[in-house]
């Protein structure tokens, strides 16, 4: 960035997405291609808001064994549907509404086969989501001007995503917390005994230093 | 020399008998070059003709021993060439048993007489004789006399003496017999103190107290004295100062050392050996502590990187990052025993974002490049032993307990490492405790950790005195380098075993390894070291 661009000082603004993709099998193999499932890659906010407000553009790259590998989408709903009988990693470039804020890339690995998840409707689908925070830094005015107003944003509820986000964040932090208080119980469990054994170790090398002395034959120095 | 041996070549050659070219020339066939220059060892005895080396061809000449190459090619190239100009090299010839007879020159002899001389340097009169050229000028003074240097031994009156000059421990007959000795032997002390004692018998029989003074004291005094006349004559004079106590010292020190028994001498290489092993250990164990120290003081939690990120400047901190890394690690590699040498603070380093800019918050999540393998799969076995994900979902809260937790993966694992390190260490230790007959010592069960069992210990394990605060489950799982106990307490004792080479500071410096009386320097400082050593 070249030319200088005023920013928000010492503004910090997480907006909060979900990327992932849904799946349905066709229940059979496709003879022309060999593809068994349609699959939809998406990046969606988390929240209910029109993403197109900063986001200006998504750019997936598909695999390169696709014809035009790489799709752009100009509005929302910001997604790719596509078929295909393999899994693989799609790269997801977000471009900003401020050309000035370099876009940013997250990679979501397109699942086919699992996780499957029952719908309300109670059909079954494969959904993977995978929630993830896009951080602005100092964004740039223009931007942050953007960002700040949620006068149209509507708080995220059950409908929003196929799988319960809130729970599954609950739990994560849940069973990470628990593995923290465990370890920093055996961090210092280690350290107290450490220094229990340093201080031994250092006690009977001096006792060792002394008797190495004591134990040398002493002649009377006759000087 | 050099110029020594020119001037006789030119000499000689000058005189027909001698030049270089028959020096250089090679012991050929002719005959005549035999005959007119010096004998070549073993022309005479022997019969058959000198060979000549296959490689030369006739007529060049040998280099001779002494002749530097450079110039030995310079002579051989113009010879070829036709031109002959080794007369005109300076050689260096040693073999001077070879030269003939001196060449005395053909002038007259000069005319000596022989002639009593006045020797300006005696005062009792004595008339000697000596040869001296006819032509010399009889006004000289004899060359000699001046060499006959006369010590100003400084005098004091009566009124002086008693003024300045008293002292308890010196008599005026003493003080008058110590600087008539000075006097007469020009301050050679060991003469002036003996033909003192000599003198001192004598009087002593004559019924005066005159007491038995060592050098030292003779020095004293006679300085003592020297110094106040000095004084008397210009109050800004440099008083001569003479530390007799130290001298006294430093004598004792040296005659102790000269009497040193083989036993002695052998006694305190022992000591010395013990010394320095004692003190290599106590360094030792100094740095562990501090290694310890360092290792149990880190905080558990990353150390804040700061740092822009941007591509540039991130790519930069990378590098520097994977630098310490390397560093680190190299230190760890000379020894792995002790427990601190490990790469102590390997704690990881998460990007952080800092400069403006967006990013995912999933990226914050990152393992940085430097992590080495072995951190890198204990993270990945402590985090599904403990069923977690191997990437959460990127929210901010998941994002700073999962790296905290990452983190603490890593921290634990060098403590672990330190602990088996400490335990091996006190394994070894006992083990030279009971070679020497010492009572064994008992490790607590919580400074054990080799006999971890996977999963972490039981609960019922943690009663009873020593016991560990925690299960240990996670450290359990921690798989870390492990050092091969028995080749671990060889190594070990061959480390203390051999000390350090050079002596710690503070040590005696005094004991030379040869017994070798050299002179010390008298130094206070050594002397005061050293009579502490001799007293033991």
């Amino acid at each position: 960035m070249t030319e200088t661009v005023e920013r928000a000082k010492g503004k910090k603004i997480s907006k909060p997405i979900v990327y992932g993709n849904t799946a349905t099998p066709f229940g059979y193999k496709r003879e022309s291609d060999g593809h068994s499932h349609q699959w939809t890659v998406f990046v969606k906010p988390y929240h209910y808001e029109d993403p197109s407000l900063y986001i200006r553009k998504v750019q997936f790259k598909l695999h390169d064994s696709y014809a035009n590998p790489t799709r752009v989408v100009e509005k929302p709903p910001f997604e790719v549907t596509e078929t295909g009988w393999g899994e693989f990693e799609v790269q997801m470039r977000i471009y900003f509404v401020d050309s000035n804020e370099k876009p940013i890339t997250a990679f979501h690995y397109i699942r086919l086969f699992q996780p499957i998840v029952t719908l309300p409707n109670g059909s079954q689908q494969v959904v993977s989501e995978y929630y993830d925070e896009i951080v602005f830094q100092e964004p740039t005015m223009a931007l942050y001007k953007i960002l700040n107003d949620t006068s149209e944003m509507k708080k995220c509820d059950n409908k929003r995503h196929t799988n319960d986000l809130v729970a599954h964040k609950k739990k994560s932090m849940e069973a990470i917390n628990g593995a923290r208080d465990e370890i920093n119980r055996e961090i210092e469990d280690i350290k107290e005994s450490l220094m229990r054994a340093h201080k031994l170790l250092i006690k009977y090398s001096e006792d060792m230093d002394d008797n190495m002395s004591v134990d040398t034959p002493r002649e009377s120095i006759s000087m | 020399m050099l110029n020594c041996c020119i001037c006789s070549l030119f000499t000689f050659s000058r005189s027909g008998m001698f030049d270089v070219k028959s020096l250089v020339r090679p012991s050929g066939p002719s005959t005549s070059s035999q005959r007119d220059g010096p004998l070549v060892a073993g022309s005479l005895t022997s019969i058959e003709q000198p060979k000549r080396p296959a490689g030369r061809p006739a007529g060049v000449m040998k280099r001779p021993s002494n002749m530097k190459r450079e110039l030995y090619n310079i002579l051989v190239t113009q010879q070829r060439e036709g031109k002959d100009i080794s007369s005109m090299m300076p050689s260096n010839v040693h073999d001077m048993y070879k030269n003939p007879k001196a060449n005395m020159g053909k002038r007259r002899v000069r005319k000596y007489q022989w002639v009593p001389f006045p020797n300006q340097a005696r005062t009792d009169g004595l008339q000697l004789h000596h040869w001296e050229r006819v032509d010399k000028n009889k006004d000289e003074p004899y060359c000699f006399s001046k060499w006959n240097k006369v010590i100003n031994i400084p005098e004091y009156t009566d009124d002086i003496y008693k003024k300045h000059l008293q002292t308890s421990k010196w008599s005026r007959e003493e003080t008058d017999l110590l600087f008539e000795m000075c006097r007469r032997f020009d301050l050679r002390w060991p003469v002036c103190a003996d033909r003192y004692e000599t003198e001192r018998q004598y009087r002593n029989k004559d019924g005066k107290n005159f007491d038995k003074r060592s050098i030292e004291d003779m020095k004293e005094r006679f300085y003592a004295i020297y110094s106040e006349l000095n004084l008397l004559k210009d109050p800004n004079a440099q008083p001569i100062g003479y530390d007799a106590e130290h001298e006294r010292r430093r004598k004792e020190q040296l005659r102790k050392q000269l009497e040193r028994t083989q036993e002695d001498y052998e006694e305190e290489e022992r000591l010395q050996e013990d010394l320095r092993r004692i003190e290599a250990r106590r360094k030792e164990r100094e740095r562990k502590a501090q290694d310890l120290q360092k290792l149990i003081n880190m905080e558990q939690h990353s150390p804040r990187v700061s740092g822009a990120h941007s591509p540039a400047p991130g790519k930069k901190k990378l590098v520097k990052s994977k630098l310490t890394g390397t560093a680190m690690g190299g230190g760890g590699g000379t020894s792995s025993m002790i427990p601190a040498d490990i790469p102590a603070h390997g704690h990881l380093r998460f990007t952080e974002y800092k400069s403006a800019g967006s990013h995912l918050k999933s990226q914050e999540m990152k393992l940085p490049t430097n992590v080495g393998q072995k951190k890198m799969k204990n993270i990945e076995t402590i985090l599904d032993k403990c069923k977690l994900e191997m990437i959460p979902m990127g929210a901010t809260e998941i994002v700073a307990a999962y790296n905290d937790f990452r983190n603490n993966i890593v921290y634990l694992q060098e403590l672990k490492q330190a602990l088996q390190t400490a335990e091996y260490d006190l394994e070894g230790l006992r083990t030279r405790l009971v070679q020497q007959g010492q009572p064994a010592f008992e490790l607590e069960p919580r400074m054990r950790i080799s006999t971890l069992p996977d999963g972490g210990y039981d609960p019922s394990s943690l009663q009873g005195e020593g016991a560990p605060t925690s299960l240990r489950r996670i450290t359990s799982w921690l798989d870390i380098n492990q050092p091969a106990g028995v080749v671990n307490v060889r190594r070990k004792s061959t480390k203390s075993e051999a000390p350090a080479t050079r002596p710690p500071p503070g040590h005696r410096t005094v004991m030379p390894r040869k017994r070798k009386l050299s002179v010390i320097p008298p130094s206070p400082m050594e002397l005061k070291r050293s009579r502490k050593l001799t007293d033991q």
